[in-house]
């Protein structure tokens, strides 16, 4: 019978956990995790949460540290105390004042779509001028 | 120098120093020939007198300031009519400026400078506070002694200017090359750079930061993109 109301689980901060933690609903997690974090649901990552493996995710807010990549569909939340070491790609992104974060970011809220370029924006780079001499170039 | 205006503005020490001047002077009681007005009501005990009272101490405004002759960065407590550099005893200008065409001379001051969008910045150096530029500079040089902010439709070489802060506009999208470090970068446009920030980089819904970053301090609001390489450790990380 399934569910219409998804469930959230609760990992409390004295749990560790080795291994693929997955689910459909959503997580809060508070222990330690080694392993990989799959959840089509919202995620939830607490203050003395410490994950080491990949996220991938519908939305996560972090408090804690996280060592490893996360994917997320739709946002990634960094609070003040979240820690996080890998990459991270998603839709939207907020990150507060006291972040700790390295690895790279893919997010782009515009999407495909480039913002309007003011029309000085080409002349903001000087470009030498040059003849084109072809490809095999002058002689 | 046709194009320039000038902003006034007054702050709150020089105002109680008029009103204590007034009150020495008796500038604040009606003549004696001048029939009795009534008396508005008073918040005063009676028996206090009818006299103004300042009852509340306005606390003056701290400004810092750099000397655009010898460079000397120094603080000055509210409005000083006569300002001096405190190291090089030059008298320096406070005016704020607002250029709308174009403009051949240099405009120095410790207030702000603002290019508008129909000026035009031919030759000279600008230097000022907080420095805004909305139109084109085909000579001369920028140098902000605190902001630099920058709006769509400028055109500009960023090697000419120079700031400790910067600011995009919304809507100017901006390719810096080579390693920038600046203190507070706020991102409302785009700006594509690779940046070493000693204090915060905040970017705003609608802005998009590209390249690199280096720093302690990272805000980014939701709507606000980034793509980049990150590095940013928290100052008590830094510290310890």
């Amino acid at each position: 019978m399934p569910n219409e109301q998804a469930s959230q689980t609760v990992i409390a901060s004295d749990v560790q956990i080795t291994g693929t933690l997955k689910s459909s609903g959503s997580v809060r997690l508070d222990g330690k995790l080694e392993g990989d974090l799959v959840c089509s649901g919202d995620v939830s990552i607490g203050r003395s949460a410490v994950i080491k493996g990949n996220l991938q995710v519908n939305t996560v807010s972090i408090e804690g540290a996280v060592q490893g990549n996360i994917t997320a569909k739709d946002k990634i939340d960094m609070k003040a105390t979240a820690k996080v070491q890998g990459d991270i790609a998603a839709k939207r992104l907020s990150v507060e004042d006291g972040v700790t974060f390295i690895g790279k970011s893919e997010v782009n809220p515009a999407g495909a779509g480039a913002p309007v370029a003011a029309p000085a924006a080409a002349a903001a780079e000087p470009s030498p001028k040059q003849d084109s001499p072809g490809f095999f170039g002058r002689r | 120098m046709g194009a320039l205006r000038k902003s006034t503005e007054v702050d709150g020490l020089s105002v109680v120093r008029a009103l204590r001047h007034a009150q020495e002077a008796g500038h604040d009681r009606p003549p004696p020939s001048a029939p009795a007005e009534p008396a508005p009501p008073s918040k005063a005990p009676p028996g206090e007198g009818k006299a103004a009272r300042i009852g509340r101490t306005v606390m003056p405004t701290r400004h810092e300031i750099v000397c655009y002759e010898c460079g000397y960065a120094f603080q000055s407590t509210g409005h000083v009519h006569n300002l001096r550099c405190s190291k090089c005893k030059k008298l320096l200008d406070q005016a704020d400026y607002t250029i709308d065409t174009e403009c051949r001379e240099p405009v120095r001051t410790t207030g702000n400078i603002r290019l508008a969008a129909s000026g035009v910045l031919l030759a000279g150096a600008l230097v000022g506070r907080d420095v805004t530029l909305a139109g084109r500079i085909e000579g001369g040089t920028v140098k902000a002694n605190r902001r630099l902010e920058l709006e769509a439709g400028a055109v500009f070489d960023p090697g000419l200017l120079s700031a400790p802060d910067l600011k995009i506009g919304c809507g100017l999208r901006l390719t810096l090359k080579g390693k920038k470090m600046y203190r507070h970068v706020e991102v409302c446009g785009e700006l594509d750079a690779e940046l070493a920030a000693s204090g915060v980089v905040t970017v705003r819904a609608g802005g998009h930061l590209k390249g690199l970053l280096l720093g302690h301090h990272l805000v980014v609001e939701e709507g606000g993109g980034l793509t980049a390489r990150i590095e940013i450790e928290g100052a008590k990380e830094a510290a310890g």
